[in-house]
């Protein structure tokens, strides 16, 4: 189908666009990469009065990386361009990884990091991946600047704690760990579908044991899940030998949701076996950094 | 912040100008406004890929953007690929090894693979099959256009020999 009617506006300040956010409400919609918006439009899923894009925002487009602050995204920067930067792999391998799995090229050369995560589909890697990193949004609004950690961010079912005169005007991902290791799996049915279920780890060995451990599930409920207990069960254990645990304690502690595509007891299954690989690998990241030596 | 305005872009090296309703889709103006129908319309949700286009050099899906969101680009669609019936390499390629049937999908795998040839111009098969993840085709198997886009790779750089492509 076709978007409904609406105006639009597409201004050049972040001043002009928090106007009119702020005067609008939640009868404008932000439009950036359009990846996930237009087809809620041509859907006729969403019916915003106004969309306000904000492409011509340069203060919107950084991109910057640093040694002391990690990775700062604004809100135009394409998922392409993350993906293309030749500091991302050393800056932030687990990004580097999950960046590639979100959709196909041609839709990354167009969405944006901050739109995914405003967007908060469920299905989404980069949700899941700031949740695992413990990243930040930059939420702007006419009223001021507040700093979100991803946790607080994510709410439910494409739904996040922004306001509607609030705007995602970055996100920053803290500097990386190098004695992490890392891994994201998913499992969908044709490469760039939604994944019907996903994990993301990053955890660090000390003395050939588990030393911290962050495990995230995707794709499975509302929003992406931490699975705290599991984290805790691993520490001070040999992760890469526990495995079959693991994928037990996460089967146990995950929340999943069935619909048409899977059901919920698949999506805790796969849940499990997902975090049995992706445990794996970043063990063996983990153990190679050297640092347990 | 009127429901139309007027857009200035180049598409396919020619400078267009043209009112238009801002929620109308690039897809829609390339077609409808420009009569240029080699851009195929098949999901309007950005998953099928037959409306891919090049925005400024890169492959984008011209379903998912504003025709507003052109103002002041550059668009290549499948007809601005070769010049004065000269098939290119890869068009050539797919004609050889029959890299379609129908043709619904054919005009934004040819857009989608120009730009991935671009990008890596010396893939594998593993590659090639994960960039075209993005376009669906329900009727050749895609057999024929991995073989197509390989043996495009090949004659753009220099090995031109049809019969070791074919072998």
């Amino acid at each position: 189908m076709k978007p409904p009617l609406f105006s639009y506006a597409d201004p050049e300040s972040l001043q002009e666009t928090l106007e009119l956010l702020a005067v609008r409400g939640d009868t404008a919609k932000v439009l950036a990469g359009g990846q996930s918006l237009m087809p809620l439009l041509n859907f006729r899923l969403a019916r915003p009065e106004m969309i306000v894009d904000i492409n011509r925002v340069q203060e919107l487009h950084t991109l910057a990386f640093s040694d002391s602050a990690g990775i700062r995204v604004g809100a135009t920067v394409r998922q392409r361009e993350l993906e293309r930067s030749s500091a991302l792999c050393t800056a932030n391998p687990l990004l580097a990884e999950a960046l590639p799995l979100i959709g196909h090229f041609q839709i990354r050369n167009r969405g944006t990091v901050c739109g995914s995560l405003a967007h908060a589909d469920p299905a989404s890697e980069l949700p899941a991946v700031a949740l695992a990193v413990d990243a930040e949004m930059t939420v702007v609004s006419r009223g001021g600047r507040r700093i979100v950690p991803a946790d607080d961010f994510f709410v439910s079912y494409l739904t996040t704690s922004l306001a509607a005169d609030e705007l995602l005007a970055d996100v920053s991902f803290p500097p990386w760990k190098t004695q992490d290791g890392w891994a994201i799996e998913e499992l969908a049915r044709r490469a760039g579908d939604f994944a019907l279920a996903g994990i993301v780890v990053r955890l660090s060995a000390e003395r050939g044991t588990c030393a911290a451990a962050r495990i995230v599930a995707f794709g499975l409920g509302g929003r992406p899940q931490r699975m705290t207990a599991t984290e805790q069960a691993m520490l001070g254990s040999t992760a890469g030998e526990a495995i079959a645990e693991i994928e037990q304690a996460v089967r146990s502690e995950v929340e999943s949701e069935g619909d048409i595509h899977a059901s919920a007891e698949y999506r805790s299954e796969v849940a499990g076996a997902l975090a049995g690989r992706a445990v794996t690998r970043a063990w063996e990241r983990a153990i190679a950094t050297g640092a347990n030596a | 912040m009127s429901d139309r305005r007027t857009v200035l872009l180049t598409v396919n090296g020619s400078r267009v100008e043209r009112e238009v309703p801002v929620r109308l889709t690039l897809a829609d103006l390339l077609r409808d406004s420009l009569g240029l129908t080699g851009t195929h319309l098949g999901c309007e949700q950005g998953v099928c890929g037959a409306c891919t286009v090049m925005l400024d050099g890169e492959a984008v899906r011209s379903c998912l953007l504003l025709a507003v969101q052109a103002h002041d680009k550059d668009v290549t669609t499948v007809e601005g690929l070769s010049w004065g019936g000269v098939l290119t390499p890869l068009q050539e390629a797919f004609h050889l090894h029959h890299a379609l049937q129908c043709g619904f999908c054919t005009p934004g795998i040819l857009v989608s693979a120009t730009a991935f040839l671009r990008e890596t111009p010396d893939p594998d098969e593993a590659a090639v099959r994960d960039a075209l993840g993005g376009n669906l085709c329900r009727c050749t198997g895609y057999s024929g256009i991995v073989r197509a886009i390989l043996d495009a790779a090949q004659r753009m750089n220099g090995s031109t020999s049809r019969s070791s492509a074919d072998a």
